[in-house]
């Protein structure tokens, strides 16, 4: 059989062929025991890759997990210590964490409280003010040293 | 192993401990700001009395509004051995027929507890003008 000739099978097989050619290669492979091998070979594959998809791992998967427990057993490390070490380390943590929070939170309070706001006051409407320069800043008590 | 966790609670302690002594924990301290208008007879045709609690390093700010002007002062206290450095900010927006005029200055004093320092926001004006003066005084706020 030519390379051509299953290249020809090859393309009925998956119904690439059109008539009138399709009902001749048809013919060929019921009279042809060779062809006829052949398209059912195609049509296996072709089945194979249809149909069955990717293989179950999961048995497989399994047993390599079971090996590698087997060798290397993982156990937690909070397991090596005694009990009693771990209070301890979560009542510090407890403190420290405490601690921080009442540090943050006083700042905070008197940071953002309401006498952190923003002061408003309002000078009546019928005083007038103007600038005249720059801010100064000076002791009072130099002002009142040059006062009248 | 148990030896380096030791030294890690250690190293949380020293940390808080650390925090605690930065000074922002020195405790609140207690500004009294006193806006004011000055007539030209030095007679006081205007004034509010404000107090306000803050930490060392924070500005407590008073908006004076007043016709055509908007005055921003910004008073920050900072502690020191014998007494407070105060910095004052003033912003001074002013809107009239020649547009908006706009002025800023910041400067600071050392000044004992409940020394009173006067804040002119809108520069000193002449002897026959009306002035906006800010009196600033701090001292401990307590706990």
């Amino acid at each position: 059989m030519k390379d051509s000739e299953r290249m020809i099978v090859s393309a009925w097989t998956d119904g690439e062929v059109e008539l009138p050619w399709s009902s001749l290669v048809s013919a060929k492979v019921e009279q042809n025991p060779e062809w006829s091998e052949t398209a059912r070979q195609h049509n296996r594959v072709k089945q194979l890759l249809v149909n069955d998809g990717e293989p179950d791992w999961t048995a497989a998967q399994s047993r390599v997990w079971d090996h590698l427990a087997a060798q290397n057993p993982v156990r937690p490390f909070v397991a090596h210590l005694p009990w009693s070490w771990i209070s301890v380390a979560a009542a510090a943590l407890l403190v420290v964490a405490a601690g921080g929070g009442y540090w943050f939170g006083r700042v905070s309070v008197v940071k953002t409280g309401p006498q952190m706001a923003e002061l408003k006051v309002h000078v009546p409407q019928q005083l007038e003010l103007k600038l005249s320069g720059d801010g100064q800043l000076i002791m009072a008590s130099t002002l009142q040293g040059a006062g009248p | 192993m148990i030896a380096r966790y030791c030294l890690a609670l250690l190293s949380l302690v020293l940390f808080s401990a650390g925090l605690s002594a930065l000074p922002l924990d020195k405790g609140p301290v207690l500004i009294r700001i006193t806006p004011q208008v000055m007539e030209p007879d030095h007679t006081v045709s205007w004034k509010d009395d404000l107090d306000s609690k803050t930490l060392p390093g924070h500005a407590v700010v008073v908006s004076i509004e007043a016709n055509h002007v908007t005055i921003l002062v910004s008073v920050t206290p900072y502690v020191l051995p014998d007494g407070y450095l105060l910095v004052v900010q003033g912003d001074v927006r002013q809107s009239g027929p020649e547009g908006l005029r706009r002025s800023s200055s910041v400067q600071s004093l050392q000044v004992k507890p409940r020394q009173a320092i006067v804040f002119f926001p809108l520069g000193r004006a002449d002897p026959a003008s009306r002035e906006m003066e800010v009196l600033i005084s701090v001292e401990n706020g307590g706990d």
